[in-house]
């Protein structure tokens, strides 16, 4: 029988690229790659017994990455777990300013967003359907829409500069 | 940048990372690694509970000690002998579990947990075969000569379901915790091994 863990473990090789993108998207100085990284693995790893299936595998785990990347990281870092000391784990991540220049462009136009559109633009962009976007995110399918369409064109004029 | 450049943007960094194999063994090895410290400290605190309890009975052992007739004569020195053995083997139990250390080869590791496992599967069928059928056989004959009421029988009897729950529960709570450790240990030496 497999157990909890190795299943965990699967699980987590499955969908690395997956985290490591949302992660990608909340980056800052002072949350670098491999503490977010980190703390998402750790709480989907705290999450995962109580995962039952009820939404497609990939959509619990955008929805705990998102969580965890936008207001997660702030409560526990006034609680450090000391699991995996994030240190040791930078040199095995990239950091999305190491990547070529117009992946850095990229990055420097969605983190002029706001939070919740930063969200839709990376379910966009991970080609998403609206209904899904609105499943993760948690709000309604008309304001996916609405607020999707105000991301799209922050992001064209934020390029016209 | 237009959206559609944004996007193709986004499908490079995806086929970068789909290049990038390894991005996840490191965490998930200090995952596993810190998995297994847990569990190996779950054993030694338990364990070093033991000596310190070990520690503290035989002195009481000592000065409870009585002689007055064969019966209790033979339960005192058993329960003595019993307890300073006992306190031996959980201090080597102690020594040997210090000894898991993820600097070691996880096949030094592999070494110590199996003697740990060695040395509890000898204390636990000692304890099952050998002491629990002592010491009943020893205070049923002490409680006989001593012919005592119905209260101090329901006592006795008592002690010895207690003994035999907590026997059968430790084990079955070890089993688990075995387990746990030897698919840590096999889940690192794979990580390792890629």
């Amino acid at each position: 029988m497999k157990t909890l863990e190795k299943e965990f473990v699967e699980i987590i090789q499955e969908n690395e690229r997956l985290i490591y993108k949302v992660c990608s998207f909340y980056v800052s100085e002072t949350f670098p790659m491999a503490d977010l990284y980190q703390e998402v693995v750790h709480n989907l790893w705290v999450g995962f017994p109580k995962f039952r299936n009820e939404s497609s595998i990939s959509t619990w785990i955008y929805k705990i990455a998102i969580n965890t990347c936008v207001s997660g990281i702030r409560k526990e870092k006034k609680h450090p777990k000391g699991n995996v000391p994030a240190s040791s784990l930078s040199e095995w991540l990239i950091e999305p300013e190491s990547l070529t220049d117009e992946i850095r462009e990229m990055y420097r136009l969605i983190n002029k967003l706001r939070t919740l559109e930063k969200t839709i633009v990376l379910l966009w962009l991970e080609e998403k359907s609206y209904q899904e976007i609105a499943e993760i995110t948690g709000i309604t399918l008309s304001n996916v829409a609405t607020k999707l369409k105000r991301a799209k064109q922050k992001l064209k004029e934020m390029s016209n500069y | 940048m237009e959206l559609e450049e944004l996007k193709k943007t986004w499908s490079t960094l995806d086929n970068r990372l789909k290049e990038n194999r390894s991005l996840n063994e490191r965490i998930i090895l200090e995952i596993t690694e810190s998995k297994l410290e847990k569990s190996v400290q779950k054993l030694l605190r338990g364990e070093i509970i033991g000596v310190i309890i070990m520690f503290l009975i035989i002195p009481y052992i000592i000065y409870t000690f009585r002689a007055d007739f064969i019966s209790i004569k033979l339960l005192s020195w058993t329960i003595l002998i019993t307890a300073i053995l006992g306190a031996i083997l959980e201090v080597y139990k102690v020594s040997v579990l210090m000894k898991i250390d993820l600097s070691n080869t996880i096949r030094d590791n592999i070494f110590y947990v199996n003697k740990y496992k060695i040395l509890i599967k000898w204390e636990y069928f000692t304890a099952i075969y050998i002491l629990i059928p002592l010491f009943f056989t020893l205070g049923f004959l002490y409680y006989t000569k001593l012919k005592v009421g119905l209260a101090l029988w329901a006592f006795f009897a008592s002690v010895f379901i207690i003994a035999i729950i907590v026997t059968w529960y430790s084990k079955k709570e070890l089993k688990k915790t075995f387990r746990k450790i030897q698919d840590s240990l096999e889940e690192i030496k794979d990580l390792k091994d890629e």
